[in-house]
């Protein structure tokens, strides 16, 4: 796969020009599980909260994978996410979500807001390196695995969901 | 204890909520009374433990101005008392002598002899890295307004990398006894354990405990880490 952030650096509004100007969800069965993509919007709390809604609305057990921050601002920089303070993290508290895990470099602060949030802190993995995030994926304990995505985190998401399909085929965790 | 948040209903910017929800993490037995705009402040008739603002639109300030006019000696009162007081972002800019836009000139109250020049080129978008009573903080910015006056004996923290009240100064914020304001922006105190610690014990509690400690420092680390590579840009493109 070609890696969009090559993309991003050179054309970035091409890539927004793709991106949907709603949220959406892409649903892709593997083996028994679904991965559900959602399309977030990086400091963008309202889109971020309607993605939690959808999410919370989803009836199957699931992990949610946060990963709506700015990929380029974690190479080159050091991102301000105040803006998940303005957005309502407590629907991840519902006893469907049995799994949160925060990735990259502001993996920390994403958790804070989840405890802040009330969600229970064994359920709340982080992933400080990106590559870490498939193997911590509780595939036996979930049906659905929910990626929520920004523009510029889509070259991870998809290393992450390759390295999950590979443990999902393996049948791992069965 | 008493924690008295002004106007949060008017949308304070950029998750400065995010002090007040962490505050209640802290401090679980604590009153927290949100006074909106309409209300006559707590702090007028009762005792408080802090007073909270957090940044606002320049519309919405220029109401808050107006509803605290008829408050400012007491509020000067408060302040000689050393009754803690956090105003984060453009918050502490209703307490300046003026609020400068092009030409348009909006009083403050006036409690602090400094100018907040608005000017959409000059703005500020980026991190901030500096020293506060020996303690490394980190924050970010997201600031409309450069300050001009006197802060040299006055001010919240001593910039390591990053701007201060305006672009020419290292120096950040204002401290007067226990007030503090900041254009610091965002989750200040999530973002600064012992910074919050010290603002607690200031409050009245001898050993603050901080909320979610392990992750609250792990954050700062990580941060901390961040910017003292000289390579993390510091403003945003």
């Amino acid at each position: 796969m070609k890696n969009p952030l090559k993309n991003l650096f050179g054309k970035k509004e091409k890539i927004s020009e793709q991106w949907p100007s709603e949220e959406k969800v892409d649903r892709e069965v593997i083996g028994q599980w679904n991965i559900l993509t959602f399309y977030s919007m990086e400091k963008d709390p309202k889109r971020s909260e309607t993605v939690f809604k959808m999410i919370a609305e989803e009836s199957e057990d699931c992990t949610v994978i946060l990963m709506d921050y700015n990929q380029r601002e974690q190479i080159q920089g050091s991102e301000n996410v105040g803006f998940i303070y303005d957005a309502e993290y407590e629907y991840l508290c519902r006893s469907h979500i049995k799994q949160v895990i925060t990735v990259g470099k502001r993996c920390y602060d994403y958790k804070m807001r989840c405890l802040l949030a009330g969600v229970q802190k064994e359920r709340i993995n982080t992933a400080f390196q990106t590559n870490d995030a498939a193997e911590l994926v509780k595939l036996s304990d979930v049906k659905n695995i929910c990626f929520v995505m920004s523009p510029s985190t889509r070259f991870e998401v998809e290393q992450i969901r390759t390295k999950l399909t590979v443990r999902m085929k393996k049948g791992e965790d069965e | 204890m008493i924690i008295e948040v002004l106007f949060s209903e008017l949308g304070y910017l950029h998750g400065d909520i995010g002090n007040v929800k962490y505050l209640k993490a802290c401090l679980p037995e604590a009153q927290f009374i949100e006074t909106g705009l309409e209300e006559e402040p707590v702090f007028v008739r009762e005792d408080v433990d802090l007073i909270y603002m957090g940044g606002l639109s320049e519309e919405n300030q220029l109401k808050v101005i107006e509803k605290l006019m008829p408050y400012k000696e007491r509020i000067e009162e408060l302040i000689n008392q050393k009754v803690c007081m956090l105003f984060t972002g453009n918050a502490m800019e209703v307490l300046f002598r003026e609020i400068i836009k092009g030409e348009d000139v909006r009083k403050g109250l006036n409690i602090f002899d400094f100018s907040a020049v608005i000017r959409q080129d000059q703005a500020f978008v980026g991190n901030y890295f500096g020293q506060f009573n020996e303690r490394k903080i980190v924050g970010c910015k997201i600031q409309q307004a450069m300050t001009y006056g006197a802060n040299d004996y006055c001010y919240f923290a001593k910039s390591i990398r990053g701007i201060g009240i305006n672009r020419s100064t290292g120096l950040e914020g204002i401290r007067k006894n226990n007030f503090i304001g900041t254009y610091l922006v965002g989750p200040l105190l999530i973002m600064n354990p012992y910074f919050t610690q010290y603002l607690l014990f200031h409050m009245g509690i001898k050993k603050p405990k901080l909320a979610f400690d392990k992750t609250i420092i792990e954050a700062y680390q990580q941060r901390v880490m961040e910017f003292e590579n000289k390579k993390t840009s510091m403003q945003a493109e």
